[in-house]
């Protein structure tokens, strides 16, 4: 950069220095021309003055104001050539100043000469006048004087308009002859006098007259001068222009090489912008291709998408990917969605011309169909998954079956509502869900519930209500069941089955279980009834919860033995080993556990036999339906028998009447529970 | 017949290009005004002057006595007699030089005599400098002119020159009469063609009838050479040049008495009785001088216009 800051400081040197340089030429020129023309003044000049001088010797009378004028004029040029013009020429300045000599020499000359010239012409004029007045004077005109009279006459005569000095001396002998005449008239003797003087006075000056016109009037000394002046200045002023003609085309050279530089430079910064775009272009398409599928990835599908308001959103997600990675590592993981992505690939071209395929996250791929057709696009979903499951991947000599799930949307913003759709594809166990709003309003309540649980736990808004669990055939108690309530901001109870579930998504869920135990225990502490919590199979794995439970049973040994846990069979069954780990703890610390729900789920006895419970509360699902369904009764029945033979105490649930109650009495299970013994209240008792 | 034609037709078309050698003066000539009023101030300033006591209009009393001082010599500084008549300053940018013997070329080389002669005003140029630099009114009126704030010597003298540049005097009878505006009497106009036809009009020719050449001051009868005489020979050392002079103007020549580089004719008569004998050979008769004296009246002139004008 510097260098071209730098050569364009030169370049712009050089282009001022280029016009700097027309204009001297230009100035040079014109200053030619001017001396040129003053030159050529000056001898115009010298003319006319020659032509002044020449019309003054000739008429008698003539005014001498133009001679002057004209050279104070002639004079002013010289001047002004030497002050302006000549100053750099000193061979022309030389001749210059020759010239001015010569002209004021010709010039006092010219002084001279008119004082003699009108001496000369003032006798010549006197002559013959005062001949003529002796004429007119005399009584007798003596013929020997006349004769002289004309003769000298015709000799001044001849003499004076021939400039010729031959018959001078003629005049003079005339004149001594006319001098020697004597005359007895005192008015001829004067006329002869004044005429005697006029010429002698003649004499006296004719030669140097002659000499004076003949030097004024000789033009060659001064247009020699002058043709010599105009000569030498134009070769000094070529050699002076010489020097000025190869600096000028050394600069008009300089001035092409920088305009061709400047050619040069515009030609490659063009190509280096061009290659600046190329590596832009390819920037941008590794920016937003995915490095491991070659696919664009989710920048190219936010910039694909970033304007578009119609078509439709395929999310597809290979369930279960994690496990894949954390089984075969992660190069295999990575091996796996690089065969996924091209069979993906391949099946949308053949499915669909408008598709266009994204790695839009790890396992996570997206489709989007510039038709915005739900119904096709649920279609494609349903043929692109149904291909996908039908497939044998082999991955590194393994052959695998994957199972995916797709959310779909049709309405932007698409990559997020496919996402919503998405979730709910996990949470209902299906295989495709098309988002709809209503998916997206259940998100919101859930974000809501969330919040709500958060500011519970903060402000200790967790609420417990007992429901009474009885002895059926004496009614004493047997124990209370705890279950949660948030009271929210306006002191409005929330029940379990509109908070429990997003609890669980929540990292507050461990709180809120740890909290239910605590208050749990704080009531019953100086109580004598038994009482239990609910635990789910994530409490149990959380390591945070156990342990809390562990080290407060140790801890209030008279508590433990009042406690019990109630957990559910579906989701114990899950996680069997952890769970039946817990039970064994906590059975040794002196608290009981009860199978929450049994029969609505698996209804595995050998599962129940395994963990050993001290209670099992059966499913309300069925209890309800004892009066009416003989098939229940049967259930129940074989139930109820199971665990009298198991030593384990049955509990009926949801005994809302005594229809319900007589039946659990006729079947003989030995406790009971639901509203028609308690409902679930603030109050214990 | 055909001659006749002829003569009708040269006189219908050659009498105007028939030119006399005396030229009439231009009514108007060039100059500034502002200038020439600053030089017409300064020229009737004794301040210019080493005692305060002499201005330039001393010798050159330009509205009583034609631009002369009608003595026969110049008194300056300090009542120092000088050698010379004072020639008028009317016209004088018409004469091809200036002095008597026409050693300064021009109006600006003569203006300088005058002050720096320690006989007429005795001043320097630093003097001439102070004294005005010290005078508030000429400070004002010079940056007026000239727009600078010290005031030069050279602006003292130009705007001099330029008050003698409008020194004309036009519109003289003669001049009239050239321009055919009025008729001269019958013995002015024979004084005129007597002074063509004796040859005063040889010497005493151009706008200013003189004053534009140099000529010997008794060219056929000699004048005894003085050497205190303002001679060419003062300047060149010539023999020609003894008792050669420029000639001078016969512009206004009734009022510029007395006569002569010494003042030595106290009339008209006198001067034209003198100049002819030594310069024709010859005494007029009284009749003749009567005729060109009345012809040489005619030439005075008007007032030049700028002393008309209010400073």
């Amino acid at each position: 950069m510097k260098r071209i800051y730098l050569f364009l400081l030169l370049a712009l040197l050089v282009v001022v220095s280029f016009f700097g340089l027309e204009i001297f030429i230009r100035k040079l020129m014109s200053e030619t021309s001017l001396v040129l023309r003053n030159i050529r003044e000056i001898e115009g000049y010298e003319y006319k003055i020659n032509n002044e001088i020449l019309k003054s010797a000739h008429f008698l009378y003539y005014p001498y104001d133009n001679i002057y004028q004209m050279l104070d004029k002639e004079e002013e040029l010289i001047n002004t050539l030497e002050r302006d013009f000549l100053g750099e020429y000193p061979k022309s300045l030389e001749i210059l100043r020759n010239l001015k000599k010569e002209i004021g020499e010709k010039r006092s000359a010219i002084e001279d000469f008119e004082t003699l010239n009108s001496v000369i012409k003032n006798s010549l004029v006197y002559i013959p006048s005062l001949s003529l007045r002796y004429t007119e004077t005399a009584q007798k005109i003596d013929p020997e004087y006349m004769e002289l009279l004309h003769r000298v006459e015709s000799y001044l005569l001849l003499s004076g308009r021939s400039f010729d000095l031959t018959f001078l001396e003629d005049i003079v002998s005339l004149t001594n002859e006319i001098a020697k005449k004597e005359f007895e008239d005192e008015r001829l003797r004067s006329i002869n006098d004044v005429l005697v003087k006029h010429l002698q006075t003649f004499v006296t000056y004719f030669p140097d007259f002659v000499y004076k016109f003949m030097y004024v009037t000789d033009e060659s000394r001064i247009s020699s001068l002058l043709e010599d002046l105009s000569k030498t200045f134009v070769e000094e002023r070529k050699k002076r222009y010489a020097v000025v003609t190869y600096a000028h085309t050394g600069f008009s050279l300089l001035f092409a090489s920088v305009l061709a530089y400047l050619a040069y430079l515009l030609v490659r910064v063009e190509s280096q912008r061009r290659e600046l775009f190329d590596l832009n272009l390819k920037l941008e398409k590794t920016l937003v291709t995915d490095d491991l599928t070659g696919l664009p990835n989710r920048r190219a599908l936010y910039g694909e998408l970033g304007g578009e308001r119609e078509g439709c959103f395929i999310l597809i997600n290979i369930d279960g990917f994690k496990r894949i990675n954390d089984v075969y590592g992660s190069p295999f993981g990575d091996s796996l969605l690089i065969e996924f992505a091209r069979f993906l690939k391949n099946r949308l071209k053949d499915l669909t011309p408008n598709g266009r395929l994204f790695r839009v996250g790890a396992d996570d791929f997206g489709i989007f169909l510039k038709i915005p057709s739900r119904d096709k696009a649920l279609g494609l979903a349903r043929s692109l998954v149904e291909e996908i499951e039908e497939n044998t991947f082999f991955i590194r000599g393994v052959s695998l079956s994957l199972s995916v799930s797709a959310g779909i949307s049709c309405s932007p913003p698409f990559l997020e509502n496919a996402d919503i759709a998405m979730k709910f594809v996990k949470r209902r166990r299906e295989k495709i869900a098309v988002f709809e709003e209503e998916m997206k309003r259940s998100l919101e309540e859930n974000l809501r519930v969330t919040l709500l649980l958060k500011e519970a736990l903060a402000e200790n808004r967790i609420v417990l209500h007992f429901q009474r669990v009885a002895d059926t055939n004496g009614g004493q108690t047997f124990f209370y069941e705890c279950l949660v309530r948030l009271k929210d901001k306006e002191n409005g109870l929330l029940l379990p089955q509109s908070f429990l579930e997003v609890a669980k998504e929540s990292k507050y869920y461990s709180r809120l279980t740890k909290a239910v135990i605590l208050k749990a225990v704080k009531t019953f502490e100086n109580k004598p009834f038994r009482f239990s919590v609910n635990l789910s199979a994530d409490d149990i794995v959380d390591e945070d919860v156990k342990g809390f439970i562990y080290e407060l049973l140790e801890e209030n040994k008279g508590i433990a033995n009042r406690m019990i846990f109630e957990i559910l069979e579906s989701e114990s069954i899950e996680n069997f080993g952890e769970v039946s780990e817990f039970i064994y703890r906590v059975r040794k610390l002196g608290a009981m556990i009860a199978i929450d729900d049994f029969g609505s789920g698996y209804s595995n006895f050998s599962y129940v036999t395994a963990l050993k419970p001290d209670i099992l509360k059966i499913d309300g699902s069925l209890i309800e339906y004892l009066p009416e369904s003989e098939d229940v009764r049967l259930v129940v029945s074989t139930i109820a028998d199971f665990c009298k033979k198991a030593k384990v105490k049955a509990v009926a649930e949801f005994v809302s009447n005594e229809r319900i109650f007589s039946e659990v009495k006729r079947l003989g299970i030995p406790y009971c529970q639901g509203f028609y013994i308690g409902k679930p209240s603030e109050e214990i008792g | 017949m055909w001659i006749g034609l002829l003569l009708v037709v040269f006189l219908a078309f050659g009498v105007p290009k028939l030119s006399e050698p005396i030229k009439p003066i231009p009514q108007k000539i060039d100059y500034d005004k502002k200038k020439a009023l600053l030089g017409k101030k300064l020229f009737h300033d004794p301040i210019l002057s080493k005692d305060g006591t002499v201005s330039c209009s001393s010798c050159h009393d330009v509205y009583n006595k034609c631009g002369t001082d009608h003595r026969n010599v110049s008194v300056g500084v300090s009542g120092r007699k000088g050698n010379v008549n004072a020639p008028t300053v009317f016209n004088v940018v018409f004469n091809f030089r200036q002095f008597w013997n026409g050693r300064a070329k021009d109006l600006k080389e003569q203006a300088l005599g005058p002050i720096h002669n320690p006989i007429e005003m005795g001043m320097t140029k630093e003097e001439v400098e102070r004294r005005l630099n010290a005078d508030p009114e000429y400070r004002r009126l010079f940056k007026e002119v000239y727009g600078t704030d010290r005031i030069t010597f050279d602006q003292v003298i130009d705007a001099i020159v330029e008050f003698e540049k409008a020194l004309i005097t036009p519109n003289s009878k003669f001049d009239r009469f050239l321009r055919g505006e009025v008729q001269l009497s019958k013995e002015e106009l024979e004084g005129y063609k007597l002074f063509k036809k004796l040859g005063c009009v040889t010497c005493h020719n151009g706008i200013n009838v003189g004053g534009n050449s140099f000529q010997l001051f008794g060219a056929v009868v000699p004048v005894e050479w003085k050497p205190s005489n303002p001679d060419r020979y003062r300047i060149t050392g010539r023999e020609f040049d003894k008792n050669r002079y420029k000639v001078p103007s016969l512009r206004n020549v009734a009022c510029t008495y007395p006569y002569f580089h010494d003042g030595s004719a106290k009339t008209l008569e006198e001067a034209v009785r003198k100049m002819s004998y030594h310069n024709l050979g010859f005494k007029l008769t009284e009749e003749e001088v009567k005729k060109i004296v009345a012809f040489l009246k005619t030439l005075t002139g008007e007032l030049p216009e700028i002393l008309r004008e209010k400073e």
